[in-house]
């Protein structure tokens, strides 16, 4: 009972039964950008990338009706790089009242960096 | 007096070893679904080859070792029901002639001429795509394939990386291409597809000076839209495709070299149906344009025939389908570029856009 308390105080919402939270990654060509980099020429090849442009370009759309259709607001998690290249895109789910979350600048491997880097990636995103 | 090769492939002397030590038949070999008569010398010799295919090999499902990895990939084993499944639609397609349908482009039994074509059966035109050497090597094949109302469209030089190639090397493969299968099908191709592999922007600047109106490479959408390829402004048709329907990911496999990278299994051929069917749906109910890619040595077994058959016959029940080739698709884009594909463009699930196929 006093699980339901809290529940209620902190949702403002009636007793639930278990809580769900719905994330995107959008990622869009960065991991390609990043992971086919010990390729000669990445910046020119353009099918590789392509693969994460359909996320921003097509994908986004899709799962807004989807979630507007079911009445969810869920939360996506994008790259300040992304974002630069997308802001329409940015704007339409934030617009659509669901949460945009850091990602990194550029889906970078954060286990690498030392803290200072880690504050200011996080920081340019 | 039969043989059959230990894992890797055999040395270009060893069926002539063979014959001559009295062998009367092997069972290596991968490229074909019944006996023949092996060619030594440009000659039919005595030693009979009774082919065996990686979708009925329990290796292929099954081998298993953590260390050493084997298979390299050191995957999943199979589950066994599935890999029955597969047996028994291979076994089905083998058994079950009405079943099959024949890829005219597979080199081994491009001279069937007695078998189905699926295609024809069920009114289907399509584009194959031809790398230039394989139509200088079965330029009877591709002009079959033309004849019956296909488009042959150009698929690199020898299954290049146009990621890997120099502006000169890629100008020069293109060229090559275009021209062995215009001398194959008296037809310059107009529609490209790089290998596997990647490309860049002045892949399609080059294919578009050859003479190309579309390119059927990237993965970024899921209609065909125009693309500038260059700083002046020059564009091609861009006939996106996506990974999930295409047969290779689920299918191909080869034991040594590795292929796929990471020799992942076969999957279970109903669940690809299943895949397959999915996307196929989902692009009718949101009015979009369904790319499926096939290469005709993974989907070429009997099983993988009836499998390819059955989803066609899924496709063909749904009403209101057009099955275009890439320059019918081109034809149209062209025609209704100006206004109207601006606003599929722009719109998600364009209403309009089912009137425009309905019209077309």
């Amino acid at each position: 009972m006093k699980e339901d308390a809290e529940w209620k105080k902190y949702s403002g919402q009636k007793v639930k039964k278990s809580a769900a939270m719905f994330t995107f990654d959008l990622d869009g060509d960065v991991i390609w950008r990043n992971m086919s980099s010990d390729e000669p020429n990445t910046e020119k090849l353009i099918r590789a990338r392509s693969i994460g442009q359909y996320g921003p370009n097509r994908c986004v759309d899709m799962i807004l009706d989807l979630l507007d259709q079911y009445g969810v607001k869920a939360t996506f998690f994008v790259p300040g790089f992304v974002a630069e290249c997308n802001p329409d895109v940015v704007r339409r789910i934030a617009g659509a009242g669901h949460e945009i979350g850091n990602h990194g600048y550029t889906h970078e491997r954060f286990v690498e960096k030392t803290v200072e880097e880690q504050r200011e990636i996080l920081e340019k995103t | 007096m039969g043989y059959r090769t230990p894992s890797g492939d055999w040395h270009e002397r060893t069926p002539y070893i063979l014959s001559e030590m009295g062998f009367s038949y092997s069972s290596s070999m991968r490229g074909d679904d019944k006996p023949y008569y092996t060619m030594l010398d440009g000659k039919e010799s005595d030693l009979v080859e009774i082919p065996s295919k990686w979708e009925m090999d329990d290796y292929v499902a099954q081998a298993y070792s953590v260390y050493p990895p084997e298979p390299a990939g050191l995957d999943r084993i199979s589950c066994y029901r599935n890999v029955q499944d597969n047996d028994i639609r291979e076994f089905r397609g083998y058994y079950d002639p009405g079943l099959c349908i024949v890829y005219l482009m597979h080199p081994q039994i491009s001279g069937a001429p007695g078998r189905n074509l699926v295609l024809e059966e069920v009114g289907i035109k399509a584009t194959f795509f031809v790398p230039g050497r394989t139509a200088e090597t079965y330029p009877d094949a591709i002009r079959e394939v033309a004849d019956r109302g296909h488009e042959i469209a150009c698929h690199g030089y020898e299954y290049e990386n146009f990621g890997l190639l120099s502006y000169e090397e890629q100008k020069e493969r293109i060229g090559k291409a275009v021209e062995a299968i215009e001398k194959a099908c008296g037809k310059k191709p107009v529609g490209f597809r790089a290998p596997i592999g990647d490309l860049m922007l002045k892949t399609l600047d080059i294919a578009r000076e050859y003479g190309m109106l579309y390119s059927s490479d990237l993965f970024d959408d899921d209609r065909p839209y125009f693309m500038k390829v260059n700083d002046a402004g020059d564009e091609i048709l861009q006939i996106p495709m996506q990974w999930a329907n295409f047969d290779l990911p689920y299918l191909a496999f080869n034991y040594r070299p590795a292929f796929p990278f990471g020799q992942g299994r076969v999957a279970n051929y109903s669940n690809v149906l299943s895949n397959w069917k999915d996307e196929f749906t989902g692009h009718y109910n949101h009015h979009l344009c369904y790319t499926l890619q096939l290469d005709t040595q993974t989907s070429g077994s009997p099983g993988r025939n009836a499998l390819v058959r059955e989803f066609f016959q899924y496709m063909t029940a749904h009403e209101g389908v057009w099955f275009a080739t890439g320059s019918q698709l081109y034809d149209f884009c062209k025609k209704i570029k100006k206004t109207e594909i601006e606003i599929w463009q722009a719109v998600y699930g364009a209403a309009d856009l089912k009137k425009k196929w309905t019209a077309w």
